[in-house]
């Protein structure tokens, strides 16, 4: 595939695929696990983020998969996509649309999904840019639940525990979960177009407060015996939010959320595509049709809380492994042969 | 591309079909109702009713297992499904919260649909008069009690609570919860702010603060709202006369003695005079003597109601909260137990800060 990016489409598209779908539900599994300890372990998690990029900044030529890891990549990201779907139609349900026939909101999200991977890939990478306005909307939203926080809650921390720390600290860089695209997608930066620096500091900066104000709210908003009975705090807030124009505010950001998930979901499509169609192949719509009918098909056999809950506690595993473990080994292993991947022409 | 365009429009279109709820189809309950206990619940719901051009409050009751329970064999005497989404206010009686409030709860935190910003009181004795009052209103049942709560914690006597702020604290056992607490006016037939109820856990102690003593805990909670009026009698020359006063602003203090388990409760209270029929506040001498007639009252009630906190083995004042945050080694999880053993010390400090447009 051939397309470049400028700086900006970048980063929107590292900052819609990191956000979009783990947004309102790290939360409470960072905060069962750790308690009181959830910010300061995100904080940690954010320099590891940051380190990381740093990493990918520095080694991503190296990033070099041959057919083997491109079939790996490919297989987590459906999975991840399917999985995701899955989840998505299980929050619809369970907070606006318990009625409406679960595959019918599958098929809306995988027809979109479709729409924008059968179009220019400029579509898919452009479409976020709407997602600015209401993320910030979101923003505004959320401070309105400031005069119920207890600072309180921040304390006691105690760090004599250290399984808690770990358990602790893998479910905070979960939130980044996708942060894999950067190798993906930085050869396809304009080539005079510097990352290293301040864009990625500040980069990296937007994302972390973006999410910190979301590991704050929640820990500030519940108490921790709480926090433990609601799967998506963040929406459990705005529901707790009266406001005059909306009788239900949580129904507007959980379509904010569903928007903003669906741009995820075009986006490892596009991923998918971009891997898949390094070698030229036969037919790319029908592949990209078929890439599309599996995820329809699949999510359906994952709605179910036992099923969702299953997943929610394995992925942060997963995760260690497609997006420290095999990068850092593929890249070495690439740099010790010497082979790089090829930087597109700007 | 226009094609499939069309076909994705007309898909996110088809979501709203199955799940449409239209008013005209539902009795909308602004006010709810619970008696009895887990196994036997009665509950009561309000809906207005519009009947040859006149709107009519409609009370309905029915029995049953639980609070769903209760719902669902509602849903059996009306043509119309319940719809709770416009509620307003809860009302339960003192004998349902003997047992866990959570009980009873449940059902309005899991359900989207259920609003949580919506008041709860406590009632004296059975529900069902304070249902039947709302009869004859020309606005909806559950409003009333809503406003009629907001005018209690605007006037300092209930705690400023939604569903979900009672529902986080029912889950922390480093405080309790205080809810409000309304009698009935048998000879005006109305409701009447009757103070608080003591909440220790989930349960109901059984004790109720008044309004004056409700206001002092608040103070000491920090929590004085829009009007916080405290009346006292001030003695001069064997004449007993009326000073009320407003509380404008409250300082508090605590310092913890982890060792001797004591707490000293240093509190600074900023009034105005609203209420003086002597003259000659103005002077230093007079102006003194009501301070200190006022700080020593408010120390007396401090004194009285942390007394009564603790035997009721309540801790709305959230003193647990405290010290699992700064003094965890002394926080222990059986809070209430420790509670009780502590040495609560309060120290009041009265400055009147003005006396109205009069001197």
């Amino acid at each position: 595939m051939n397309f470049s990016l400028s700086k900006a489409q970048f980063f929107l598209l590292l900052f819609i695929i990191e956000t979009g779908i783990v947004y309102i539900s790290f939360q409470t599994p960072l905060i069962s696990v750790s308690r009181n300890l959830a910010w300061v372990l995100f904080i940690i998690a954010g320099v590891i983020h940051y380190l990381l990029i740093i990493f990918y900044e520095r080694y991503y030529a190296y990033f070099y998969l041959n057919t083997f890891f491109q079939w790996v990549y490919k297989i987590y990201w459906f999975s991840i996509s399917v999985v995701f779907i899955a989840y998505m139609e299980y929050v619809l349900a369970s907070w606006v649309l318990p009625q409406t026939p679960e595959w019918v909101v599958v098929l809306m999200i995988v027809l979109l999904s479709l729409y924008a991977n059968l179009s220019r890939p400029e579509t898919v990478i452009n479409i976020g840019v709407m997602l600015l306005p209401i993320i910030f909307l979101f923003i505004v939203f959320l401070m309105l639940a400031v005069p119920d926080l207890k600072w309180a809650n921040l304390l006691p921390l105690e760090f004599d525990n250290p399984l808690q720390i770990i358990k602790g600290l893998n479910h905070s860089i979960y939130a980044f979960l996708g942060v894999e695209m950067y190798l993906i997608y930085r050869p396809f930066l304009q080539r005079e177009l510097i990352l290293k620096g301040k864009p990625l500091f500040f980069y990296q900066q937007i994302i972390f407060v973006f999410y910190m104000l979301s590991v704050l709210f929640t820990q500030l908003f519940f108490t921790i015996d709480e926090v433990k009975l609601v799967p998506e705090p963040i929406i459990y807030i705005l529901k707790s939010q009266e406001v005059t124009f909306v009788k239900r505010l949580d129904i507007f950001f959980v379509y904010i959320w569903l928007s903003w998930s669906i741009v995820t979901i075009m986006i490892f499509g596009l991923s998918f595509r971009v891997v898949h169609f390094v070698k030229e192949r036969k037919r790319p719509k029908l592949n990209i049709l078929i890439y599309h009918i599996l995820l329809a098909i699949f999510p359906l056999f994952f709605i179910q809380i036992n099923r969702i809950e299953v997943i929610k506690n394995s992925l942060h595993y997963l995760f260690l492994i497609f997006t420290f473990f095999l990068p850092t080994v593929i890249i070495f292993w690439n740099k010790w042969r010497g082979k790089k991947c090829i930087e597109k022409e700007s | 591309m226009y094609r499939k365009g069309i076909l994705v429009l007309v898909v996110v279109l088809l979501a709203g079909c199955w799940d449409e709820r239209l008013y005209k189809n539902s009795s909308v309950v602004t006010l709810v109702g619970v008696d009895g206990t887990i196994g036997d619940y009665t509950g009561y719901y309000a809906y207005p009713k519009t009947t040859a051009n006149q709107n009519e409050i409609m009370i309905i009751e029915s029995t049953g297992l639980s609070p769903r329970d209760v719902r669902n064999k509602t849903n059996l005497k009306i043509e119309q499904t319940l719809d709770l989404s416009e509620l307003s206010a809860i009302l339960v009686s003192n004998d349902t919260v003997k047992a866990p409030l959570y009980d009873i709860l449940d059902i309005y935190f899991r359900d989207p649909q259920n609003p949580i910003t919506i008041k709860i009181a406590i009632t004296e004795g059975e529900v069902k008069p304070y249902m039947e009052i709302t009869k004859n209103l020309a606005d909806s049942a559950g409003g009333y009690y809503q406003r009629f709560i907001e005018s209690s914690e605007e006037n300092t006597i209930y705690p400023k609570l939604d569903l979900q702020t009672v529902g986080s604290m029912l889950f922390d056992n480093a405080i309790d919860i205080a809810l409000p607490y309304i009698k009935m006016n048998e000879e005006e037939n109305r409701a009447e702010a009757a103070g608080v109820a003591l909440f220790s856990g989930q349960t109901f102690t059984g004790k109720v603060l008044d309004p004056k003593q409700s206001l002092i805990m608040l103070l000491l909670m920090k929590q004085a709202s829009k009007q916080a009026r405290l009346t006292y009698m001030w003695h001069l020359d064997g004449n007993e006369i009326p000073v009320t006063s407003e509380v404008i602003h409250v300082k508090r203090k605590w310092t913890v003695n982890e060792q001797l388990k004591t707490i000293k409760m240093d509190y600074t209270i900023e009034i105005e005079v609203d209420e003086f029929s002597h003259d000659k506040l103005y002077k230093d001498y007079i102006l003194d003597d009501v301070q200190t007639m006022i700080q020593n009252k408010v120390q007396a009630d401090f004194e009285e109601v942390l007394k009564i906190l603790q035997e009721q083995k309540s801790d709305t004042l959230g003193i647990g909260r405290h010290i699992r945050s700064y003094h965890p080694k002394m926080f222990k999880e059986d809070w209430h137990e420790q509670f009780v053993t502590l040495s609560l010390e309060p120290k009041v400090k009265v400055k009147v800060i003005r006396t109205g447009v009069l001197r």
